[in-house]
């Protein structure tokens, strides 16, 4: 088997919350509380949860667009929580990211083209003639056209932003493309076009997706292999079929069955789960999941749970499997 | 059969801009029964919010006005109403809840306040009956601590706690419909899955009838009986939630319904319906929905196709041999 392409080892991030007038740190927030996982070349890794699950931070600090407080992240080997700026800009021409508002990535006061040159501005690719030239052959990849390089962002619809903010993330032909929620903000039938098209660029490419979302079937469509995140922690990760088929932590079957389904006929037996997710600064003891656990156990709310590998590969952070 | 409580007939609604007149809704028929749950799907833009407002009397005016059609609650017409009248049926007999449980709640007033600020409108209470009554309320939407609670202002609770307030507050004066607007779009799914849970479980109890105006064709699947799909601000398509399901009848509907991703199956490849929303008011003649449509037909590009049928109703020329 080869070197996975990128290996995050227990990734973490506090946030310290200060109080009184010496700005004494009383609290920490615990967004995202030792994450590990690796990405396969050519894969795609999903990434599930509900909203302050800690899934866009995580995304972010693989870019370093946040700093991690603890953990290692390799990206072909390297570790690059520790090489020198120089170096970083380098690793950032091989991972970029597409985000989730079409309206707030995209500069209202530059041309779609600009938007899309400067990356390879910035990484010093091509002269001035071949950069256009790649801006055109880009905007013909993501189902737009040519002569769109000289229009502004505002003059086009949700869809058409995503594709030129997808457009902006293959300029400087990546590896690894993190994509936060990219479909959320889009309507149904805009939503399916931009999901194609990210498969088309794959197969394509070769390229290597971390796609965070919340919308699980989304989600299934498009990962070989899935992460379900809660309060900071991976719950469970594996591959989507045997996720979606078969859920073993009890977080993963309560999210998947809440799942609203197209369809009247189907009516799936829902587990509700009850109350809110705990504050990330006032995460319950033991397991996190243990207050609105339908199964919970006395231990678990004493002994936090550790990531076990199952008999099929997959694995799972939870009691009921010790 | 139950009656009909809520009659909307032809609605026309639209936006005088600089750019003249946008018809954001454009003579639209549907009608709700006592106590049942009618959804109303579209993507954004296709008029389905502008609806609600419109029945609500609560379009920004201007720019937007009602320029044809009736809305008839309980026979009545109430599209164009006096304000006076407005005020008495609004929170009483229809109520209305929104998207955005953050932003629908006053900060600055405590739940309490906000939740019997209707009750204290429309019905003149003695306070200790208001507070029983608000208390009552916090329970019937599942809210634990009530008392509490009535203390407390917006920001100390959750999204989810907050939309429960809502719906306790549009609940407050037993209303005979209650639009609900995209009411868990800003909810993660296991708490959207409470609400949901919570507003089938007070159709049933109090027969309060709800149209649920939403973009989420699961959502409709899991809660409601009958539908109405809209697109570019007119009806392509009604009926009972089965049938539309099941046999969609116009391709619009087909398409919607196959462009969401199974969470049970992994499919090769997404349907896609190619090309975007039109702007209201850019297609002059035809179907709205020719420039989209797979199975498009010389005739759909210059006469426009009516809402034909009888319990599933669709607006194309697929289903119409006479024409």
């Amino acid at each position: 088997m080869s070197e996975p392409l990128l290996k995050v080892e227990n990734l973490k991030k506090y946030y310290p919350i200060k109080g009184g007038i010496f700005g004494k740190v009383s609290e920490t927030v615990r967004a995202v509380d030792g994450v590990s996982f690796t990405v396969n070349e050519g894969e795609t890794l999903g990434i599930v949860g509900e909203s302050g699950c800690g899934k866009s931070t995580t995304g972010r600090m693989i870019m370093r667009l946040i700093e991690p407080t603890e953990g290692s992240i390799q990206f072909e080997g390297k570790d690059i929580l520790n090489i020198s700026k120089s170096e970083m800009r380098k690793v950032r021409k091989d991972v970029q990211m597409i985000f989730q508002d079409p309206y707030a990535s995209l500069n209202p006061r530059q041309t779609v083209g600009s938007i899309i040159e400067e990356p390879m501005i910035v990484h010093g690719l091509g002269d001035r003639k071949e950069r256009r030239e790649r801006v055109e052959e880009l905007l013909e990849l993501v189902g737009l056209s040519a002569y769109h390089a000289k229009r502004y962002p505002h003059q086009f619809s949700g869809g058409q932003r995503q594709r030129i903010g997808i457009a902006r993330a293959l300029a400087v032909r990546p590896k690894l493309i993190i994509a936060d929620e990219p479909v959320s903000a889009l309507d149904v039938s805009v939503q399916s076009q931009v999901l194609n098209l990210l498969q088309d660029l794959q197969k394509k490419f070769n390229l290597t997706y971390i796609f965070i979302a919340h919308d699980l079937s989304v989600v299934r469509h498009i990962s070989n292999r899935v992460g379900v995140m809660y309060l900071g922690k991976i719950v469970e990760i594996s591959d989507s079929e045997s996720l979606y088929d078969n859920p073993k932590h009890p977080y993963t079957k309560a999210l998947l069955s809440a799942v609203p389904i197209p369809d009247p006929d189907k009516t799936a037996d829902r587990i509700i789960l009850s109350g809110d997710v705990p504050s990330p600064a006032h995460p319950p003891a033991g397991c996190a999941f243990h207050d609105r656990c339908p199964v919970a156990m006395d231990i678990c709310s004493k002994e936090k749970p550790v990531m076990k590998e199952m008999e099929d590969g997959r694995l799972v952070s939870c009691h009921l499997y010790d | 059969m139950s009656e009909t409580i809520l009659e909307v007939k032809g609605l026309k609604t639209s936006f005088f801009t600089d750019d003249g007149e946008v018809p954001a809704v454009d003579g639209i028929n549907f009608s709700v029964n006592e106590g049942e749950i009618l959804g109303i799907v579209g993507e954004s833009g296709c008029g389905k919010s502008v609806t609600s407002l419109s029945i609500m009397g609560l379009l920004p005016s201007p720019p937007g006005k009602i320029v044809g059609g009736q809305i008839l609650y309980k026979g009545e017409d109430i599209s164009h109403a006096k304000e006076s009248r407005m005020r008495k049926l609004r929170g009483n007999d229809i109520a209305m809840i929104f998207q955005e449980p953050m932003t629908s709640l006053n900060p600055v007033f405590t739940i309490g306040e906000q939740l019997t600020e209707a009750i204290r409108l429309h019905n003149h209470l003695p306070k200790k009956e208001l507070e029983s009554r608000a208390e009552e309320l916090l329970k019937m939407v599942g809210l634990p601590r009530a008392r509490e609670l009535l203390k407390e202002y917006p920001h100390e609770l959750s999204g989810g706690m907050r939309q429960r307030v809502m719906i306790a507050i549009a609940m407050s004066c037993d209303p005979k419909v209650l639009i609900a607007d995209e009411p868990t779009t800003a909810l993660d799914v296991t708490i959207q899955a409470q609400i949901l849970d919570l507003m089938a479980k007070l159709n049933r109890e109090t027969h309060t009838a709800i149209i649920l105006i939403t973009h989420d064709l699961g959502v409709v699947a899991q809660v409601c009986k009958r539908v109405v799909v809209m697109y570019a601000g007119k009806v392509v398509e009604e009926g009972d939630v089965r049938d539309i399901f099941n046999h969609p009848s116009h391709p619009y509907t087909e398409g919607l319904i196959r462009s969401i991703p199974d969470l049970y199956s992994k499919k090769e490849k997404l349907y896609t319906i190619k090309g975007s929303v039109p702007k209201p008011g850019s297609i002059k003649q035809g179907c709205l929905f020719a420039p989209r449509c797979d199975y498009v037909m010389d005739k759909c590009w210059t006469n426009a196709p009516e809402l034909v049928g009888d319990s599933h109703k669709s607006r194309c020329f697929l289903h119409q041999e006479q024409a």
